[in-house]
């Protein structure tokens, strides 16, 4: 498969909404893997800062209700930055990943499809691919997605 | 007679354990009568059940549906026949997907609306301010892995005030599996329906004429005598696997209106006759069935709402 397209990006903290991406391609092909990949996923310490940050906006969202220093800690290493990511093809869904991988394609080839996405007999026409971003919980989180494409190989 | 529903299941087409194949057995093993497939924002798991239905000829329905897992709250959705596109979603006009998606012929309903959100999982809670209450079918009350009180004992509150305010919403409830879960002792949605009877359709009766029950295993059937006055309850057994009377339980008939709830204990073999007078003549009764007190921790079944002229 060759490498049609490339791109990258950075979100900030609290980012909510989706980035697309389009791709017109100028011929059919049989086999096409969309790659997309992030950085920084859980908070990498749970820090006295970071509890007092969270204890504020649960004041604020949950009003009353109390959590233990344990409940709060376990709480926050379980929060991830969560990013869905979409494909269609000429206006039609084929596909979405939910499942949080930090790296993950969306391959389709007559033989193989990924979990998520709708086979398709054949790729061709206009690819709109959308990374729809839940939650970000750093700023410099960085991504980067590539649609490869080509005929299937018989090797 | 009355079908056995599992209507929130996820499969690994999202975030699940098992495979769609593993979802129907899982689900015929456990002698449902039909299951629902409500993967995170993807119908791919559709043409695969429907191919090993044909293949395996199980005595199970499975009803297409999905969970829209939005920023602002997840919405579930049955008889769902493509995928519309959610992203543009409008936290202040949800009518307009709700719209889009009924008038695909899909049922829409709320899941979860109490669940934990921002800051841990962004979209669990139901943020969406709604309008227009009319504009979607269905609450799921009973998410039966969230936390009873903080999660579904709100739900059924706000379901039920809304229908006593005179909202037309019918309620479900579900597993939210996402593996094989143990599922002996925790609410099943039922309906009314034939032997071979399409599923789909069965469903859409049900949820447009609010005619659904949830239970952790009997039912609470009502019947409505207006020449004689009242309503005769009766407990009919669904042999829903897991679910245990002792002899030594009280059974409580608890009949929520918008001027209190009226208690009274019941047998599980002899009905029971409630006269309108009792109910000081209110319109709107919503039925529910307790083991031993009302508290929520022993709520065993709701029944559809009666609604009397």
């Amino acid at each position: 498969m060759e490498k049609i397209y490339e791109a990258g990006g950075t979100l900030n903290k609290g980012f909510v909404g989706q980035i697309s991406y389009t791709v017109c391609l100028e011929k059919e092909y049989g086999e096409m893997d969309i790659a997309f990949s992030f950085d920084k996923q859980y908070y990498s310490d749970v820090t006295e800062e970071l509890k007092q940050e969270i204890t504020d906006i649960c004041n604020k969202e949950y009003p009353g209700e109390t959590a233990s220093d344990e409940v709060l800690t376990d709480a926050i290493r379980g929060m991830k930055t969560e990013i869905h990511t979409i494909a269609a093809m000429n206006g039609e869904f084929i596909g979405g990943i939910h499942k949080q991988l930090t790296e993950r394609h969306m391959h389709y080839s007559p033989s193989f499809t990924s979990d998520g996405c709708i086979a398709q007999t054949r790729i061709g026409g206009v690819i709109k691919i959308t990374l729809v971003v839940f939650n970000v919980l750093m700023d410099d989180t960085h991504y980067s997605l590539s649609l490869s494409a080509g005929e299937v190989s018989n090797v | 007679m009355y079908k056995r529903l599992e209507l929130h299941n996820h499969t690994t087409e999202s975030d699940s354990s098992i495979t769609p194949r593993e979802l129907v057995e899982f689900m015929s093993d456990n002698k449902v009568d039909a299951f629902a497939i409500t993967d995170h924002n993807t119908i791919s798991g559709h043409v695969k059940i429907k191919e090993y239905l044909r293949e395996a000829k199980l005595p199970i329905s499975c009803i297409y549906g999905m969970e829209y897992t939005t920023y602002y709250g997840h919405i579930l959705c049955f008889n769902l026949k493509e995928y519309l596109p959610w992203e543009d979603i409008n936290l202040h006009k949800p009518e307009l997907l709700f719209s889009a998606l009924k008038g695909k012929g899909a049922l829409v309903g709320i899941a979860h609306p109490f669940s934990y959100g921002h800051p841990f999982a962004r979209g669990c809670r139901f943020d969406m301010t709604i309008h227009d209450y009319s504009s979607f079918d269905f609450i799921e009350i009973f998410n039966n892995p969230e936390p009873l009180h903080e999660v579904n004992e709100r739900g059924l509150l706000w379901w039920e005030e809304l229908v006593l305010k005179g909202y037309p919403l019918a309620f479900t409830s579900g597993m939210d599996l996402h593996g094989k879960w143990d599922m002996s002792n925790r609410f099943a949605t039922f309906i009314e329906g034939t032997e071979g009877g399409n599923i789909e359709e069965e469903l859409a009766a049900a949820i447009h004429n609010r005619r659904t029950w949830i239970s952790k295993g009997p039912l609470l059937i009502s019947d409505t005598d207006s020449s004689h006055g009242g309503i005769t309850f009766s407990i009919l057994a669904t042999g829903k696997p897991g679910y245990i009377h002792s002899e030594a339980d009280s059974c409580l008939l608890a009949l929520r209106t918008k001027k209190g709830t009226l208690t009274r204990e019941i047998s599980c073999k002899v009905p029971l006759k409630i006269a309108f007078r009792e109910i000081e003549e209110e319109t709107v009764i919503i039925p529910k069935l307790y083991r031993n007190s009302t508290d929520i921790e022993n709520l065993v079944a709701v029944a559809p709402v009666i609604y009397l002229k």
